[in-house]
């Protein structure tokens, strides 16, 4: 990857080599908003707290829908979301490069929401069917079917182990590559890949009559 | 009789990536069909289930909420800077290693005909293969992905950016600097 100057720029400042000026200052020509991953990255190492919020505005959506799928309300994904990124806050500093931030922080994600669930009993999350009625669909008894085989598929998604459970959300409803899972879940992508097929495989079990 | 298909290739059956050796197979075994049909169900099972979308106003909220939280928690992006401040030094110490030892190789009739600017990046590389801390990992990447002239000049700092770094430090981080120059720089010269 070639970096451009404004890149050379961060990281001149972030080491403090020709000029001990701060991204956020006023006359910085830097804009963050439209920089990379990795120049943020580097803004935030150096002090910089709009880079972080850049990225959090970048990665929200994302790290929303992935704990929504682990907890099902709009509170509980939100506060999840929320305990994702004050983490990565605080791990930033850790984070080596060597992997998308992206995946990085759906490394976070996935930590936070196994941790949660695994604190929560079962019987305890919140599968509230009512809530799955696609107001959209003018038949409001097909609405009501389809909200039930939501709710159905939902519960026993909750009952897969969890590095299964993980691969599936992954996979199925974030769209990663059976490589991003592998470095995100920390396994082979044969383990990945063997973790997908046994999901399916006891999703199916799971949901037979 | 080939054999079924593996876990694995009952994914990438499922992505539609298996070899056509393999889908030959799948065409001829009733099993493997069978298999790979329940598969893409479930998929289609799973993919009628949507998130609903927050309000446009919980989007623009979220950041400053989460800046809120780590400010409540006595966390500030300024925290940073101490790490920034201790790594500009150490980066100085091996650009300073570095350069020591290009002209150790500079000025040794060399075995091999090197650039000198070469061997300031390749002792760039192993004295940051030597560092405790692994996040100079980092730094070193950035580094290493900017063009030879993006490093060159990366490397040039103003003897003042230098001397105001090491005014900021406390007197442990000098400590830890000075060591770790002066084993970079025995290193160097060795
Ligand atoms: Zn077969």
């Amino acid at each position: 990857m070639r970096l451009g100057v404004d890149s050379a720029v961060v990281v001149a400042r972030m080491s403090g080599w020709s000029a001990r000026v701060t991204v956020d200052s006023p006359s910085s020509h830097l804009d963050l908003a439209a920089a990379a991953d990795r120049i943020l990255v580097a803004a935030f190492l150096a002090g910089s707290q709009e880079a972080f919020n850049v990225i959090v505005t970048r990665h929200q959506r994302n790290v929303y829908q992935l704990c929504f799928r682990f907890v099902h309300t709009h509170e509980d994904a939100s506060d999840l979301a929320q305990d994702v990124f004050v983490r990565a806050f605080k791990g930033l500093k850790n984070f080596k490069g060597d992997s998308a931030l992206s995946t990085w922080l759906y490394r976070v994600g996935v930590n936070c929401c196994l941790n949660q669930v695994a604190a929560k009993r079962p019987s305890t999350e919140s599968i509230d069917d009512a809530q799955y009625v696609d107001e959209r669909l003018d038949d409001p008894l097909r609405a009501v079917v389809r909200g039930e085989r939501v709710a159905e598929v939902r519960r026993a998604i909750a009952q897969l182990p969890p590095k299964q459970r993980a691969t599936l959300l992954l996979r199925v409803y974030q769209e990663l590559s059976h490589d991003e899972i592998a470095t995100i879940l920390g396994c082979s992508v044969g383990a990945a890949k063997a973790n997908f097929f046994h999901a399916l495989r006891n999703l199916k079990r799971l949901l037979q009559p | 009789m080939t054999l079924h298909l593996s876990s694995q290739e009952y994914v990438d059956a499922v992505d539609g990536t298996l070899s056509s050796v393999r889908q030959a197979h799948v065409a001829r075994c009733a099993q493997c069909r069978a298999e790979v049909e329940s598969l893409v169900g479930s998929v289609m099972t799973l993919t009628q289930d949507d998130v609903p979308e927050p309000s446009p106003l919980f989007w623009d909220h979220f950041p400053q909420r989460v800046q809120t939280t780590t400010q409540a928690e006595g966390f500030s992006a300024s925290d940073t800077l101490w790490w920034a401040r201790w790594k500009t030094v150490a980066t100085a110490a091996i650009a300073v290693a570095g350069v020591v030892v290009a002209a150790t190789i500079y000025t040794r009739p060399a075995t091999t005909a090197i650039e000198p600017m070469d061997s300031v990046l390749g002792a760039l590389e192993t004295a940051a293969s030597v560092t405790v801390e692994a996040q100079w990992e980092f730094v070193t990447n950035v580094l290493g992905s900017l063009e030879t002239e993006g490093v060159r000049s990366s490397l040039s700092p103003s003897a003042q950016a230098v001397d105001a770094a090491f005014e900021d430090l406390s007197v442990e981080e000098r400590e830890n600097f000075m060591r770790l120059l002066r084993a970079e720089m025995d290193e160097g010269m060795q």
